[in-house]
């Protein structure tokens, strides 16, 4: 690949914030154009988005948008709500794209070329987060799993399974990370229990 | 004497385990039916490993590229505690009798 393409590409690469901006904005309407004239809310939108809506009604000089005009806020809202959804799915597709050049080219990648490849920000945030023993007993064969199955995949050289592989292996890991958290906290709580307490 | 406890999705990894002998974490995810997701299962067995319930090693298959991947196995103290469990069911169903003659 050229260097120039490569560049661009990377560019292109770090432009999740418009799907941030996005989503902020249609937050930002959405209430707005949910408060009816007398400032009540026609739809029950979530008690904080409400407020924070009236809010900016009052910042804004007091007085509720009419009718017309809120329908043209919801539809704005709605767009940019279903842009960002859009957005979003596509970054993920980028994401997940097959990124692992070695392994197609030579078959069999290296244990190292493969951890750096596919997982490797999983690999350190785990490693980073949580202590040896868990990460070598948990997350560990999750990331073994996720590559296994990612090589399986192309080895076969079906590529929309290797996706579906990688977007199944960060669910995964996430999902134990949510479940990890109560784990570590109270092993946590024990050992500083044990060592202030009378025993300690 | 410290009882051991055992929750529904820790007896039913020790059961696979019993049954199927060494398996991955994928493996128990597949032979439990769904029973057993990917993301917890390892947290699950983790957890069970803190215990004494299963012990792991890790396992280098032949003509396999990458790291070498964890099996994992009941130890004898995961049995005996399944077994308790069982009884302790029976027991509670009714069954004294049926206990009597497991143990």
């Amino acid at each position: 690949m050229q260097p120039q393409s490569r560049r661009r590409r990377q560019r292109r690469s770090h432009g999740s914030w418009p799907v941030f901006l996005l989503a902020v904005l249609a937050w930002l309407l959405a209430p707005v154009a949910m408060i009816s004239e007398s400032g009540a809310a026609d739809i029950v939108f979530g008690g904080a988005n409400i407020v924070f809506g009236a809010d900016i009604v009052n910042e804004l000089g007091g007085s509720a948008p009419g009718s017309a005009m809120r329908r043209v806020l919801m539809t704005v809202a709605l767009a940019m709500s279903a842009l960002s959804l859009l957005f979003g799915t596509w970054q993920l597709f980028k994401a997940t794209r097959l990124r692992n050049q070695s392994l197609r080219l030579s078959g069999r990648p290296q244990p190292t070329t493969t951890v750096t490849r596919v997982g490797v920000s999983l690999w350190r945030f785990a490693d980073f987060v949580y202590s040896q023993k868990t990460f070598r007993l948990v997350f560990e064969p999750i990331l073994l799993d996720l590559l296994h199955e990612h090589r399986e995949a192309l080895e076969r050289g079906s590529r929309g399974k290797a996706r579906w592989v990688l977007i199944r292996g960060y669910w995964s890991f996430w999902s134990a990370v949510v479940a990890q958290v109560p784990v570590s906290l109270t092993r946590l709580l024990v050992k500083l229990w044990k060592v202030s307490g009378p025993g300690g | 004497m410290d009882f051991p406890r055992l929750s529904p999705k820790e007896a039913l990894i020790l059961e696979l385990l019993i049954s199927h002998g060494e398996l991955y974490g994928l493996e128990l995810v597949e032979a439990s039916g769904g029973a057993l997701k990917r993301g917890t299962v390892y947290v699950t067995l983790g957890r069970m490993a803190d215990k004494g319930y299963v012990e792991s090693r890790q396992v280098k298959e032949e003509g396999e590229a990458g790291l070498p991947r964890r099996v994992f196995q009941a130890t004898g103290y995961g049995v005996k505690a399944l077994r308790v469990l069982e009884i302790g069911r029976r027991v509670m169903a009714g069954g004294l009798a049926d206990a009597a003659s497991v143990s």
